[in-house]
């Protein structure tokens, strides 16, 4: 394309040249009308470059990183269950992410989207661990992830069909604390992980300051439980989301309304925990019998609103998310026993609390979502936005992340929108460039139960992340 | 005491976000002044931002561009001008473009 460009310039040149020879006879001789054909030429030809340059600077495969320096400093408190001992750390973590985005029009209906990511801390070369406490997709190694990669069939404009890895981690409200347009289908409180699948897309037409959409959304994801598996033990959960979703367009306020209804059926077990428990068991001279593995322990339900407005008089962004779980456990649970006893050394069931066999139970958590970001109203070419963010959830409450870390944060129970508990975030973006900014911001999670397994034990910890990062884009 | 704080705030801005307010943004501009030709007459393509990259809106405003076809020099004032171009600019065909599935 640069050579086709080059020869073309050339061309253009030379061709200019006697276009403006042309200009010159037509002005000595004074034929006013050849001039304006010769100017309405000039302007042809400039159209004409001005695609071109443009298709080279857009089209085909267009590659577009997103590279991030952090600064966290982890300050940890709270009191061990066993012992009620109090315990404190502190961590201090850089890290880096680099993103590298893709998408190209393979033809006018078709679309390929795609992005791969890589974290590091520095200094290391395996783990990242503690976690990023911003969101999910977060991995707990350095290993090249495919967040998504997707193709989007526009069978007409209202019609539209996409498969692949689909683009399900970060969504509402995330892109305001990230500085970017919206990054994903459905927003971070009804599902925030790398799920494969598909969604059927129907884009109304506009009614009353509104452009509606309603969305299928169906796909699998593998829960694991992290370094030990093995293929065989990856159990997969399929999740279908109904969506249903408009952008407000109202004079001054631009805004985002989402219902969403996700269902899993299949709530089940790595059998990655199996594998754990009975090498640790072997390593203390036990011998491990199991004595059942169910297929599914649970079916989730969870109802999602969201309502994110932008008052652009104000520069001020604001948004409210409600959600409501379900958990109905089928009373099925896994138990591994000492060979040839009684006695359990593991036994896991959804939501249980103790170890008892009998009965089945529906759990019933809530969480809420509020914040806002705020442009500050000075008078200089990027102005710096704030921004504070709380989320509280009770008990029962799991939200973006399953056990296990495949497409998660190393840690579920810190992960913000994850918490059940409170947490808030504070933070200060102050752009540098148009794609260039720092930003500073002070998390604390305040747990009031952990997260075992599918267990959920009260354990107040508290954990607070005081950062800095760096983020470029190009 | 903390979430019933930021509860209150949340609702005194949602409550000064749906008041009746006055100001031009970009977006609501460019709908109004450019899109009022470049849909609603046949003699005009329709125009999006993605139609050209930022340094090509840049230089299509610096030149007055689009006087060889009309003057609207009448019609726009500096500040309007202004306003488009930076909502032009913001998502033009090299910007930060939003990713959600199924949606152009």
């Amino acid at each position: 394309m640069d050579q086709i460009i080059i020869s073309f310039a050339k061309s253009f040149r030379l061709f200019s040249l006697f276009l403006v020879l042309g200009m010159m006879s037509s002005v000595i001789f004074g034929n006013e009308a050849e001039l304006d054909k010769l100017k309405d030429r000039i302007d042809e030809l400039e159209e004409l470059l001005e695609k071109i340059e443009k298709q080279n600077a857009s089209d085909r495969i267009h590659l577009t990183s997103d590279f991030r320096l952090m600064h966290h400093n982890y300050q940890y408190f709270g009191e061990n269950p066993q012992t009620s001992e109090r315990e404190s750390d502190h961590v201090v973590v850089n890290q880096l992410r680099f993103r590298l985005n893709m998408r190209t029009s393979i033809v006018n209906k078709l679309r390929f989207t795609g992005r791969i990511t890589v974290f590091k801390n520095w200094g290391e070369n395996e783990f990242v661990d503690p976690p990023d406490l911003t969101g999910t997709g977060v991995p707990n190694d350095t290993s090249l992830r495919l967040e998504r990669a997707y193709l989007d069939y526009f069978i007409n404009d209202t019609f539209s069909f996409s498969a692949g890895r689909l683009p399900g981690s970060g969504g509402p409200p995330m892109e305001l604390m990230e500085n970017t347009p919206r990054k994903s289908t459905y927003p971070v409180g009804a599902y925030s992980i790398e799920l494969d699948g598909l969604v059927l897309s129907w884009n109304l037409p506009d009614y009353w300051k509104m452009r509606p959409a309603l969305r299928f959304i169906y796909g699998e994801v593998g829960a694991t439980g992290g370094d030990i598996f093995r293929d065989e033990d990856i159990h997969t959960m399929r999740v279908a989301i109904y969506q249903a979703e408009a952008e407000l367009l109202f004079r001054n306020v631009e805004g985002l309304l989402i219902y969403d209804h996700l269902q899993i059926d299949d709530v089940g077990l790595s059998l990655e925990n199996i594998r754990r428990t009975q090498i640790i068991a072997n390593a203390t001279g036990l011998e491990t019998q199991v004595v059942q593995i169910p297929e599914s322990m649970a079916v989730v339900q969870r109802d999602v609103i969201h309502l994110q407005l932008h008052l652009t008089p104000f520069s001020l962004d604001t948004y409210f998310s409600y959600i409501s779980n379900i958990i109905k456990s089928n009373g099925k649970f896994l138990q591994i026993n000492i060979k040839g006893t009684d006695i359990p050394i593991l036994c896991v069931g959804l939501n249980r609390e103790d170890c008892l066999p009998a009965g089945s139970s529906t759990r019933h958590s809530h969480a809420y979502n509020i914040g806002t970001r705020y442009q500050l109203p000075i008078d200089v070419k990027l102005p710096p936005k704030i921004g504070l963010e709380y989320h509280q959830a009770s008990k029962w409450y799991f939200a973006t992340v399953y056990h296990g870390d495949l497409n998660q944060t190393a840690n579920i129970n810190f992960a913000f929108h994850n918490v059940a508990g409170t947490a808030i975030h504070l933070y200060w973006i102050q752009p540098l460039e148009k794609n260039l900014f720092l930003r500073f911001g002070y998390q604390r999670v305040d747990t009031d139960y952990e997260k075992i397994i599918f267990s959920t034990i009260e354990h107040k910890q508290h954990l607070i992340d005081t950062y800095v990062l760096l983020n470029a884009r190009f | 005491m903390l979430r019933y704080a930021l509860f209150t705030i949340w609702i005194t801005i949602f409550i000064l976000g749906v008041s009746p307010v006055y100001g031009g943004p970009g977006k609501e501009m460019f709908a109004q002044k450019c899109l009022n030709c470049h849909i609603n007459s046949e003699e005009t393509e329709v125009v999006n931002p993605v139609d050209k990259a930022s340094m090509q809106w840049r230089r299509f405003f610096k030149r007055h561009k689009h006087n060889r076809f009309k003057d609207i020099s009448e019609l726009l004032t500096p500040e309007d001008k202004q306003q488009i171009l930076e909502y032009l600019v913001d998502h033009a065909s090299d910007s930060d473009q939003p990713e959600i599935a199924g949606v152009r």
